[in-house]
């Protein structure tokens, strides 16, 4: 039973997202609480769950404004310099490197359960942040006059706004009325972690194979990220064989290039769902992260996102905070939601307009959008180049 | 809040209060507005009491007095602000609406019935008053304008905001306003009674206080907002004087 039940800010979901917000409120007084249904003993130290995560300068430097790269073991950090596109026999089709790109890389890969637990650790003696664990929202409702939460063993909390960042398939969307269109690409992403032979050189790599794509993405030391796309109805076989004999069809589907390849982790299966909520914002309420847009994961957006959304939302509550204004005041909430899905938009739907073109068959030159666009978030230059390149191709494929 | 009123009164009055604090609704030109006006009120007080609004409850300490305070939209960011705050409404009606807004909002406000004049009878002395689009609505601008002066500590600061009066500010406030967007009900505003910069400061001279800067509200139809301006008087703008 929560003992205090009134607040200035109630978050749901405790992931990358609704800690974020929480830090990026830091030292403004107002009080929040955090209603987590996962253990405490998770969130201190969550589990390895297979996800890698590619990182923008951006977001790089977010974390490290919060206190959160400090929290990251410089031995757990993937640089990315350079990306490499192999295309079934002919190795090296294309070729991106961080020479142009004016920073001296493209990007970093940080293992998802260490960012969490950074996350975690910068939040946890946070003056006014109330974490409550093990619990589970049974009602959410909101009007001109405040937010209420009830959660399962009968408390009910309020609040002046109530924020939820409870993963793309957010039961507190739904609860809210906020529709979402969602778009089920029939496949799974499988990643893991592999360690092998030969340096990678701080290089990506992409192959394609008909209708899988798989991609390799440098972590620290001789260990990569594995991530293979494929359909439905493979995953099962891809999960449940022999690790070595899957390490070793890894390594000869993209030519050996890193000699031997040896799998150090569990594999872990995902389907790739793309989720946009219609809205991103209502009375007293906004959504954050992956409940606000569920980016398809192999295009490296969803963490960096979200987080650029949370720093984005905190912004216009600490403006509103310090102009004596409503923190809920409905501009401020619809200045997040203009500015934050004129960040997505573009890229959820140019993610899964190429998506789509992939799941038909690989040519050269949609390869290269792919790239692009895997490679494009790391890489600021680009962007824009990339961007209407992606428009071009959705008007192609409606 | 004391409510000495009954039930079904207090269920009128919410309703009163959802609809007064809707920001699409009838109110919609002074939600519209408030965030600068805001703006211009927190950065004169800031600067003139040294306090740092980065900082929670900046203005703790500050005792103030918003007139003319409506259903409390200036009132209550000064309460958020932490400023001990006596709103003040010579018409009756809107009162219990602040009142009820105010407490759902968790907010200490002392909203009072009372005129410039009846406060100062009081003998009630404030660092800050704010008289917005106030002076535009009294019939003898110059002596309201004293008493207000007389509510000041020595030393306080007085922000007042009202209407130019020329052809443009007549085709937006009078035309604009009331006749074509009907965001205010007709007849709200009476042309004669609006007031130029200069007269303006005159009289607050007159009134025995120091005018300290001056600063337009302007509204952008393009970007349908409101932002301050140094130069752009031409239709709202507001006066800031301290009491020597
Ligand atoms: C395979 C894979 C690879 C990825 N790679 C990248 C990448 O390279 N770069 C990148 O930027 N992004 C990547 N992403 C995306 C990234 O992982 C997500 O965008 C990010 O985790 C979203 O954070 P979140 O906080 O919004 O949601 P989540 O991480 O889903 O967290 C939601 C939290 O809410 C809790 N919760 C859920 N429901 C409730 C409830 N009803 N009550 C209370 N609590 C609840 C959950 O327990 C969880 O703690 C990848 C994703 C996948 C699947």
């Amino acid at each position: 039973m929560a003992t205090k039940t009134k607040f200035d800010i109630i978050v749901i979901g405790a992931g990358p997202a609704g800690l974020g917000f929480a830090k990026a409120l830091a030292g403004t007084g107002l009080d929040i609480a955090i209603i987590e249904a996962q253990s405490k003993a998770v969130l201190m130290a969550p589990p390895e769950d297979g996800r890698d995560i590619a990182l923008t300068h951006t977001s790089e430097k977010i974390m490290a404004d919060m206190g959160m790269w400090a929290h990251i073991p410089d031995n757990q950090v993937g640089t990315i310099r350079d990306a490499k596109v192999i295309n079934g026999q002919s190795p090296f089709a294309l070729h991106f490197d961080s020479q142009g790109s004016g920073a001296d890389y493209l990007g970093r890969i940080v293992p998802n359960h260490l960012i969490r637990h950074a996350a975690y650790q910068v939040v946890q003696d946070q003056a006014d942040l109330t974490l409550l664990c093990d619990s589970e929202v049974t009602s959410v409702e909101t009007d001109n006059t405040g937010g209420r939460v009830g959660l399962k063993d009968g408390t009910e909390l309020h609040a002046a706004l109530v924020i939820a960042a409870d993963s793309r398939f957010s039961t507190t969307r739904r609860k809210m009325g906020i529709a979402a269109n969602s778009l089920d690409f029939g496949r799974v992403v499988i990643v893991c972690e592999m360690e092998h032979e030969l340096p990678h050189n701080d290089t990506a790599f992409e192959c394609f194979h008909y209708d899988q794509t798989l991609a390799i993405l440098p972590m620290y030391g001789k260990k990569s990220s594995v991530v293979v796309t494929l359909p439905s109805v493979q995953a099962e076989g891809a999960t449940n064989m022999d690790g070595d004999a899957f390490a070793a069809d890894i390594s000869a589907r993209f030519g050996d290039q890193l000699g031997a390849m040896k799998l150090v982790t569990k594999r872990h299966a995902y389907p790739l769902v793309g989720v946009l909520a219609r809205q991103f914002v209502a009375t007293r309420f906004a959504l954050i992260g992956d409940a606000a847009v569920g980016m398809h994961p192999v295009t490296a957006h969803g963490y960096n996102l979200g987080l650029s959304g949370a720093v984005l939302l905190a912004g216009e509550v600490r403006d509103a905070l310090q102009n004596g204004r409503d923190i809920a005041d409905m501009a401020g909430l619809k200045r997040y939601e203009v500015g934050h899905r004129k960040n997505v938009l573009p890229l959820y739907h140019g993610t899964n307009a190429l998506v789509r073109l992939f799941t038909n068959n690989t040519m050269p030159g949609k390869l290269m959008r792919d790239v692009a666009l895997r490679i494009g978030s790391l890489l600021p230059p680009v962007k824009s180049r990339i961007l209407r390149q992606l428009t071009h191709i959705e008007n192609h494929v409606r | 809040m004391q409510t000495s009123i009954d039930p079904d009164e207090v269920a009128k009055f919410e309703a009163m209060a959802a609809e007064w604090w809707d920001p699409a609704g009838k109110f919609k030109p002074l939600h519209m507005m408030n965030p600068c006006r805001l703006e211009f009120i927190n950065a004169q007080i800031a600067e003139k009491f040294g306090r740092d609004i980065t900082k929670p409850l900046p203005f703790q300490g500050l005792r103030i007095l918003d007139i003319g305070c409506g259903g409390g939209l200036l009132s209550e960011p000064m309460a958020r602000l932490g400023a001990e705050i006596i709103g003040a409404d010579a018409s009756k009606g809107t009162l219990p609406v602040a009142r009820i807004h105010a407490e759902q909002m968790g907010l200490t406000i002392d909203y009072r019935h009372a005129s410039a004049e009846e406060l100062g009878a009081a003998g009630e002395k404030f660092d800050v008053v704010l008289n917005m689009e106030v002076v535009e609505h009294v019939a003898q601008p110059l002596e309201y304008l004293t008493s207000c002066q007389a509510l000041l500590k020595s030393g306080g600061l007085m922000l007042t905001s009202t209407i130019n009066r020329n052809p443009k500010s007549y085709m937006v406030a009078i035309v604009g306003a009331e006749q074509i967007m009907r965001w205010l009900p007709k007849g709200t505003h009476e042309f004669d009674k609006f007031i130029t910069p200069s007269e303006l400061e005159t009289m607050i001279g007159q009134a025995g206080l120091q005018v300290t800067g001056q600063t337009g509200f302007v509204f952008n139809p393009f970007g349908w907002s409101w932002s301050l301006s140094n130069r752009d008087l031409s239709v709202n703008y507001a006066i800031a004087a301290v009491k020597p």
